[in-house]
């Protein structure tokens, strides 16, 4: 199917308000026929349509999509009315007057339902709705990021690291022997003299102390992982709620929001993570992580994604939105997110690199008292071969290093990908 | 504008005065033991407590706080806890660390402007993929490591020092600079280091004139590399007419390790927003009609898409230029360079509190300055953002 | 041939979009041509190639999609193997374009003036800059702006006043042909109208070429002396206005018509016709109207139609001329 371009509803509403019907309803259809769920376009349709019938149906359509959108089933009351007016009327002209009670019972039967469509939902209904609106979506969206080969090797990435995170306890438990590949302590005597390169003992070798450096890096993952995750989520979760709360109220609220992101964002990351990590020196990957994120998130993520925020609600797309039958709940979850995800996750990229950098450089100066995290594999490549005089480890220090630029990697993959769900430009290619 | 900007820096002089605020009673909170603690580890309980009364340290936060800021509104940096003035650290601490700021925030943004426009206009080639994957590699890569990296290929296999670490911070000076030449002069090598950076920034600033002037009469342009060339080439001059050619040398070649590793650990970020911005004004109808002019592929390129992309970018650079400040403190720090980064480093660690808030202070200041520069930057690059200012001046 | 007397002659044009489902044939076997002076209209519905056409001709085309095949002959010379330079050398002197969106054709960071002076020095160097500013007042007057706003910024205009700008920027180098795609849809209907006069009353004036495109017949019979309806990418008729609108020969022209109830009328909804205008992924067999023509048979499902001459100078492509058995 061809991609439709994401202002089409715009282009429609412009045209409907020009008085364009046809135009109008031919490109309703077709974003219609691209997505038939599209609660909007049918909505807008209701009103293109000239023939009152299809109205109805069009409303009907809206109400199937979203049995709890309120202006629709307004809409539908008033149409119905109108259609029983025209009924009446002509039944009037054709057969005088008999016709008209069994229809006024047609009438206030409709009414009661539609007063059961507006109240008598249950908790779970609602929720079955949401959940089965939200999969239709998911899996349209998922289609388009899984056009992006790149998109789909990120988002594999960050599931080997996901995996490799599990790896270490595992491996330990079954095949690796404790003094050989303990992170800390292990020593291979077999081999000498250390380091010793890649080989089928030792995948990534090991490094001047005699320690297996995969089992190393495996050991550390878990610390890293959780920094950046939680980092990432932490900084996309403060980001968007801060720049859709300054984009919805706008005025004060904004002047509010934006003042703070300018004061947070001269908060230097690293420095508060020195400062932090030399109180609490056994500091949590997790709280470490969600320290720098709720920083960066209220600052420069805010900052970059309120722009866009801003941009998104004063588009005259919001316009056509409202008509269409949105309330502020409505716009906030149906427009506003969905276009900031994809420059959330932008974001989240940005501070898993942050996060784990800062991290590993915090203990790559000793502050916090991690003991293993890429950032110390690397210090302690840095400080054994210069103290053996071992030459240049590489083998600990390239897969570290590695280690580091993959991550992020994964998540940047994984954000261009999101990147072409929200700019429907872009699909083509 | 100009009261834009007397309004806009206003404001920001408040919001630095609420994060210095902040900082100053997070750090006393919520950091172990004050600088008595660390500084006089041998000390019994009553030296202690005359050196903190000494230092007024026994005085309460609040007090403190006062104080201090009483001290910053009369524009007196005060003393160091081990007793040098500020102003002297300062003196000796800001001119490297502007030198790799400066210098290579500059550098590494043109070169990230232009990789970006040039990869994202040829976006499919193999060539702009690998430069692509290289700059997200380089900016996601780990700083210690780079400059290690950057260390070991410049210098073929050259020792690397670990700066700090687990053994405690090192004091940070120029090692590498060649004694004998400094002994036969007077001047320290952050005096030599002003001198170069203003003769950059003057040739800098008279050849953009010139070529503001020579663009105007002759409506051509002038090419971006002769010109950068033709700045080299004058502030080399510059350093030979105030006779500290072979100084500013000297130190050119301990400087350029950490402004090359900035610059590639910096330029990666540029390049990739440049893509996103230029990917974005690429399809744009203004764009197809300049093509449809037929007009020349790189007038279209270079004057109608990266202009307009640019400014998305220039808006991103004030977010990000913080967290460039703490990449420059974190690479100072990983190789030793003796500049503002290392100097908080060493001050945080021994909770010399006044060097701590002070240099956070001349850091906000810097990135007040450079916000402010890119304000200018931005409203004569974007007509919308100038006219929109005259009009509110005259309403 | 050697010179003609058409400005413009395209000769079975194939152009197809590359994507990841499959080719998408835009503009399929295109033949038609344009004499000097002479206004044609290109109409259809959304998305069937109208825009892919216009770009063909100045070779704009985004970097997904190919001319497969076809002549397009500007004052004789074919300019589908012409390279970038040479044929940057003929943009916007030859043919010129105006776009769609009002708002977004001038880059918003130069003046008007410079945006315009920028082709003219590219195209006509050889003028003074005196000549070139007299130029530039001149058409400014001819698309009615006050001159004095040529050296404001794009923003400091309405739409309407940008669009009138772009079209003065595309005559600025007094081309042969001029390619008006929707010119006015983004604007609001009463400057529509009056950019819709404006636009006619130049062509007249000035004796320039022109192709209109629009999805809206109306406004195509207002300005065009021969039109050319378009469905699936296909030309499927060209003939004079009055022959387009009293004798339409394919069904679709025909149901086009019916739809429209008058030239002067107030726009009122069109009756959509059955069906939906297929996807070019995949076009139907034969003839690509045939599953929502009424008069189909067997033949129109096997084979296409050939777009030929049924009477002098009106051009279709049916098996059913006229809805005739
Ligand atoms: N860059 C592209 N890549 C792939 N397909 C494209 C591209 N541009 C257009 N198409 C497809 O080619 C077909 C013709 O598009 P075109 O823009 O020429 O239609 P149009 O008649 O101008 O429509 P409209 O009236 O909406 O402007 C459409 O089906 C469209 O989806
Ligand atoms: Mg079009």
């Amino acid at each position: 199917m061809d991609p439709i371009p994401s202002n089409h509803l715009e282009k429609a509403y412009n045209y409907y308000r020009n008085g364009q019907l046809s135009r109008a309803s031919q490109l309703l259809v077709e974003l219609i026929k691209h997505d038939p769920g599209h609660e909007e376009a049918w909505y807008l349709l209701s009103y293109v349509l000239k023939d009152l019938d299809r109205q109805i149906y069009a409303v009907q359509r809206v109400l199937r999509i979203n049995p709890l959108n309120q202006k629709a089933s307004i809409r539908l009351r008033k149409l119905s009315v109108l259609r029983e007016e025209e009924d009446a009327g002509e039944t009037l002209s054709s057969e005088t007057a008999e016709g008209s009670p069994p229809q006024v019972t047609r009438y206030t039967e409709w009414t009661r339902d539609q007063q059961i469509t507006d109240h008598g939902f249950s908790h779970t209904q609602r929720l079955k709705f949401r959940a089965h609106n939200f999969w239709r979506r998911f899996k349209m969206n998922w289609n388009i990021f899984a056009q992006s080969r790149l998109a789909i090797l990120g988002l594999i990435l960050v599931f080997i690291f996901g995996l490799l995170t599990i790896a270490y306890p595992i491996l330990r438990n079954t095949v690796w022997a404790s003094s050989v590949y303990d992170p800390i302590t292990g020593f291979d005597m077999k081999v000498f003299p250390h380091p010793v390169p890649p080989g089928s003992r030792h995948l990534l070798g090991t490094d001047t102390l005699g320690r297996d450096v995969l089992s190393r890096l495996l050991a550390a993952t878990p610390h890293t992982f959780v920094i950046g995750l939680t980092a990432a989520v932490a900084t996309a979760i403060v980001g968007t709620l801060l720049s859709m709360a300054a984009a919805y109220f706008q005025g004060n609220v904004d002047t509010a929001i934006t003042n703070l992101a300018d004061v947070f964002i001269m908060l230097p990351a690293p420095v508060m993570m020195v400062i932090i990590g030399t109180r609490f020196r056994e500091i949590s990957p997790f709280v470490l992580g969600l320290f720098y994120g709720v920083l960066t998130g209220a600052g420069g993520t805010t900052l970059v994604m309120r722009a866009q925020a801003i941009q998104i609600v004063s588009k005259p797309f919001m316009e056509a939105a409202q008509i269409a039958g949105g309330g502020g709940r409505h716009i906030i979850f149906k427009h506003l997110l969905p276009s900031l995800l994809p420059l959330a996750a932008l974001q989240m990229m940005v501070a898993v690199t942050g996060a784990v950098v800062a991290d590993g450089f915090i203990s790559f100066f000793g502050i916090t008292r991690t003991i293993s995290n890429w950032g110390t594999i690397i210090y302690d490549a840095f400080i054994y071969a210069g103290i053996s005089g071992t030459g240049v480890p590489w083998y600990s220090l390239v897969p570290a290093a590695m280690c580091f630029s993959l991550f992020a990697l994964g998540f940047y993959l994984i954000s261009r990908g999101l990147h072409r769900v929200a700019s429907p430009e872009l699909r083509r290619r | 504008m100009t009261r834009y900007l007397i309004r806009q820096f206003t404001i920001s002089l408040i919001k630095l005065f609420v994060f210095l605020t902040f900082m100053f009673f997070f750090i006393q909170i919520v950091m172990p033991g004050d600088f008595v603690d660390q500084f006089a580890m041998g000390c019994d309980a009553a030296c202690r407590e005359e050196m903190r009364v000494q230092l007024g340290l026994d005085l309460p936060l609040w007090n403190r706080y006062f104080h201090w800021l009483g001290q910053v509104v009369r524009l007196d940096f005060g003393e160091s806890m081990f007793g040098e003035p500020i102003l002297d650290i300062f003196k000796r601490v800001i001119p490297p660390t502007l030198l790799v700021f400066v210098i290579g925030t500059v550098l590494a943004f043109m070169i990230g402007l232009w990789l970006g426009k040039v990869t994202s206009w040829r976006e499919r080639g193999i060539g702009s993929r690998l430069i692509t994957l290289g700059g997200l590699v380089l900016f996601t890569s780990f700083p210690p490591w780079l400059t290690y990296l950057v260390t070991y290929l410049v210098t073929k296999g050259g020792v690397f020092q670990v700066v700090g670490g687990r053994g405690g911070l090192r004091g940070p000076n120029f090692t590498g600079l060649d004694r004998l030449l400094w002994q036969k002069v007077e001047l320290s090598p952050s005096e030599v280091i002003i001198t170069m950076m203003i003769c950059v920034v003057i040739s800098a600033l008279f050849l953009f004139l010139l070529k503001f002037i020579y663009e105007r009469l002759t409506k051509s342009k002038v090419p971006t590399l002769m010109f950068v060339f033709l700045i080299g080439l004058w502030a080399v001059s510059g350093w030979q007419m105030w006779g500290i050619d072979d100084l500013a040398f000297d130190i050119m070649t301990i400087a350029y390790i950490p402004m090359v590793t900035y610059i590639l650990l910096a330029f990666g970020e540029f390049m990739l927003i440049m893509q996103a911005s230029m990917r974005d004004v690429k399809n744009s109808e203004y764009v197809q009609i300049a093509r449809a002019k037929g007009l020349p592929e790189s007038t279209v390129r270079d004057q109608h898409a990266a202009r307009n992309a640019l400014l998305p970018v220039l808006s991103r650079l004030v977010i990000s230029l913080p967290y460039l400040i703490t990449g420059v403190v974190i690479i100072e720090s990983s190789v030793g360079w003796p500049g503002l980064g290392t100097n908080l480093w060493n001050a945080l660690y021994w909770q010399n509190m006044p060097v701590v808030m002070n240099t956070l202070l001349i850091v906000g200041i810097i990135s007040l300055g450079a916000r402010l520069i890119i304000d200018v930057i931005a409203a004569y690059l974007d007509p919308r953002i100038r006219y929109q200012d005259f009009q509110t001046n005259h309403t | 041939m050697t010179v003609s007397e058409n400005v413009l002659d395209v000769k079975n044009l194939v152009m197809h979009y590359r994507t990841r489902k499959g080719p998408v044939y835009a503009v399929d076997n295109v033949t038609f041509h344009v004499g000097k002076g002479e206004a044609i209209g290109l109409v259809g519905e959304s998305g069937c190639g109208k825009t892919s056409i216009a770009l063909s001709l100045l070779k704009l085309l985004p970097t997904n999609a190919d001319i497969l095949n076809g002549e397009i002959r500007i004052m004789g010379d074919d300019i589908v193997p012409l390279p970038e330079k040479k044929m940057n050398k003929r943009r916007w002197r030859d043919i010129s374009m105006v776009f769609q969106s009002a708002m977004n054709s001038l880059n918003p960071v130069f003046t008007v003036e410079d945006q315009i002076l920028e082709a003219m020095l590219e195209h006509v160097p050889h003028l003074s800059e005196e000549e070139m500013n007299e130029k530039i007042d001149s058409l400014f007057d001819l698309v009615g702006l006050d001159p004095s706003l040529k050296t404001q910024y794009p923003h400091q205009y309405s739409g309407g006043m940008r669009q009138r700008a772009v079209i003065a920027m595309a005559l600025s180098c007094d081309p042969d042909l001029i390619i008006a795609d929707e010119p006015t849809t983004a604007l609001d209907v009463i400057v529509q109208d009056s950019i819709l006069k404006q636009i006619r009353d130049i062509q007249k004036e000035l004796n320039m070429a022109m192709i209109y495109i629009s999805h809206d017949i109306a406004v195509i019979a207002e300005v065009s002396e021969r039109v050319g309806v378009m469905y699936a990418g296909k030309l499927v008729e060209m003939s004079s206005t009055e022959n387009i609108f009293h004798n339409p020969i394919h069904p679709y022209t025909m149901a086009l018509m019916s739809c429209f109830p008058s030239i002067v009328g107030e726009k009122t909804e069109l009756v959509t016709l059955p069906g939906e205008p297929p996807d070019l992924l995949a076009p139907p067999p034969g003839c690509r109207f045939h599953p929502r023509c009424p008069y189909v048979t067997e033949i129109c499902k096997e084979q296409d139609p050939d777009y030929k001459e049924h009477t002098q100078g009106h051009y279709a492509a049916c098996w059913h001329p006229g809805g005739e058995k």
